[in-house]
């Protein structure tokens, strides 16, 4: 009966993204309309993901309060996006009308090189955190409603590219916000009811340190350096992960920029509770006894089929479902515009023609559908865990974006050439950084994302000129 | 701002190279604050540049004691919880209150 109520919801909102996603700006800047609340909680929505239900409790269970370190920059990252990049973007906006993170890109320094690059990078990136919401589907999925993962995974996909393909971001924005308040809601139920049965938050607590207290160390075996480099990673970052760029684009007007920060970090803080509260009462519950684990990804699967009332099984699977579509939704627009739109607006104008590109719409909606494709068989083909795909994901983003977003946009001297060179340097360093780290071991020691944004800044600071041009 | 940018992204590879967690730490309050001042258009606000202190010594606090702190088991877990709620409501709040009514 829920499958046929979403299934029927999907297909009305699918008709109705339709007829309003007329042109170009409707279909990547959902036509400019949202205010705070909108924008806020799609924000919030698009970027948290499978990877705060399922992979956040699961890192919990197994580095214990040392994986608090990617989520403790939270309650700064709003108003640290509006004062870096957000007040920025949205004074570009109004000039410009940008429409996406490469023409973003495009604007301030130039076209050509510095929008294909910014593209390839959001469409590599984009294909990696989409294949972390699909793999994230296949295991809950899976183990809650006891089918082959893929088939979970595969319809979650296709309701989501209905709206997707259908409304582009005028249909995915207002179903971010929706999905955003249910995620929510729902992270405070299960965290809470987690909670109660492990006998309340002192009584979870004092039975981790009873039983593994190392779990309520604050560094992992990876160490100081490597915690607060995850802090710095996920303050900062939030300034390159175009998923939240893209919401200053949509916004309606400057004085909405007031109230983001707050809408974002009241629905993050609500979201968050459940890595916090599953992780630690999962984690009471399991060293207690109550079940056993296959592996730490299935902490919040697990915890739902074992402890939790039966009622909430389906609430979790909606949550996760809603956070995976949401942030889903919003990568498919973000690699569809880079594909159709961005990549083809700099070949044009490498080759000397003036940038236009005819049949966008049809374009961006075959592209919608050829990323999930790729998506689909990145997510369900890997071998790698579901919290550090995330965490490739968004260092991508961060190595190549952070340096030509928050210094590039903000230093008038930053030149083309400087931010053509960051945005090759940042993601090669990081690249090499993950292949190196999982061939001999380093990552512990150099975090990619960030080591390759540092290098990134390097490069565009040095290459800049000494002097305004 | 060259020079910031180049010391805080050569001061990072550093601490990470030597696995410093205490110029970690530094470069990672400097690297916030002065990303927030140098995006912002109200740096010139002295309100704006007070907040940023207050933020930036907090943080600095939490993370040297963190980082020097002698932590039961479990202290640690306490005091990050912490620091989680006690900055959650005062950032968005300050952010909205100190939002210029006319863009320069």
């Amino acid at each position: 009966m829920i499958w046929l109520i979403l299934a029927t919801a999907v297909i009305g909102f699918s008709c109705w993204g339709w007829r309003k996603a007329s042109d170009a700006t409707a279909f990547f800047a959902a036509s400019r309309s949202a205010g705070p609340i909108l924008a806020g909680l799609g924000g919030t929505a698009a970027g948290l993901s499978a990877f705060v239900f399922v992979g956040g409790p699961g890192l919990f269970a197994t580095i214990g309060a040392a994986s608090l370190w990617i989520v403790l920059s939270a309650p700064i990252t709003g108003a640290l996006q509006c004062w870096t990049v957000g007040e920025r973007i949205v004074d570009i906006v109004k000039e410009n009308k940008v429409l996406t993170v490469p023409g973003l890109v495009a604007t301030r320094f130039g076209e050509g090189s510095p929008r294909a690059l910014s593209a390839l990078a959001v469409a590599i990136g984009g294909i990696a955190t989409l294949s972390v919401q699909i793999k994230g589907t296949a295991i809950v999925g899976e183990i809650l409603l006891d089918v082959p993962g893929w088939w979970v995974a595969l319809a979650t996909l296709i309701a989501t590219l209905a709206y997707s393909t259908a409304g582009g971001m005028r249909a995915g924005l207002v179903a971010e916000a929706v999905q955003g308040g249910i995620m929510g809601f729902s992270a405070l139920a299960i965290a809470g009811f987690t909670l109660w049965h492990a006998g309340g938050p002192m009584r979870a607590f004092e039975t981790v340190q009873r039983l593994k207290p190392e779990l309520l160390g604050i560094w992992s075996s990876a160490g100081p350096t490597a915690g607060i480099g995850l802090f710095l990673l996920f303050a900062l970052g939030t300034c390159a992960q175009p998923h939240y760029l893209q919401k200053f684009l949509m916004l309606d007007r400057r004085e909405s920029l007031r109230w983001l920060p707050a809408v974002m970090t009241a629905s993050l803080i609500a979201v968050l509770t459940v890595w916090i509260g599953v992780g630690l009462g999962g984690a009471a519950l399991w060293l207690d006894g109550n079940f056993i684990l296959a592996s730490p990804d299935q902490l919040t699967p697990t915890l739902l089929e074992a402890v939790l009332p039966a009622w909430m099984t389906p609430l979790a699977l909606i949550a996760v479902v809603a956070a995976v579509m949401s942030t889903a939704a919003s990568l498919l627009n973000l690699v569809a515009a880079s594909i159709s739109r961005d990549l083809p607006l700099a070949f044009a104008h490498m080759r000397g023609r003036r940038g236009s590109v005819e049949n966008e719409l049809r374009w961006a909606r075959f592209a919608t559908v050829a990323a999930a494709a790729v998506a689909l068989a990145v997510g369900l083909g890997t071998s790698r865990s579901i919290a550090w795909l995330g965490v490739l994901g968004w260092g991508t983003f961060t190595a190549a974006l952070l340096p030509v977003m928050v210094v590039g946009l903000n230093w008038a001297q930053a030149s083309r050439r400087g931010a053509i060179l960051a945005l090759i340097a940042g993601p090669a360093v990081q690249l090499a950084l993950e292949l190196w780290g999982r061939k001999f071991g380093l990552t512990a020691l150099w975090e990619p994302g960030l080591s390759g944004a540092a290098v990134g800044c390097i490069v565009l600071v040095l290459v800049s000129p000494r002097k305004m041009q | 701002m060259r020079t910031l940018v180049f010391l805080l992204s050569c001061g990072w590879l550093f601490a990470q190279t030597i696995d410093s967690p205490v110029a970690a730490a530094v470069v990672c309050v400097l690297a916030i604050a002065s990303c927030a001042a140098l995006g912002s258009r109200r740096r010139q606000s002295i309100a704006f540049v007070v907040f940023l202190c207050v933020l930036s010594l907090l943080i600095a606090a939490f993370l040297t004691y963190c980082l020097i702190g002698e932590f039961s088991a479990g202290g640690g877990f306490i005091v990050q919880v912490l620091f989680f709620l006690l900055l959650a409501p005062f950032v968005p709040l300050f952010y909205a209150l100190s939002f210029p009514n006319r863009p320069r």
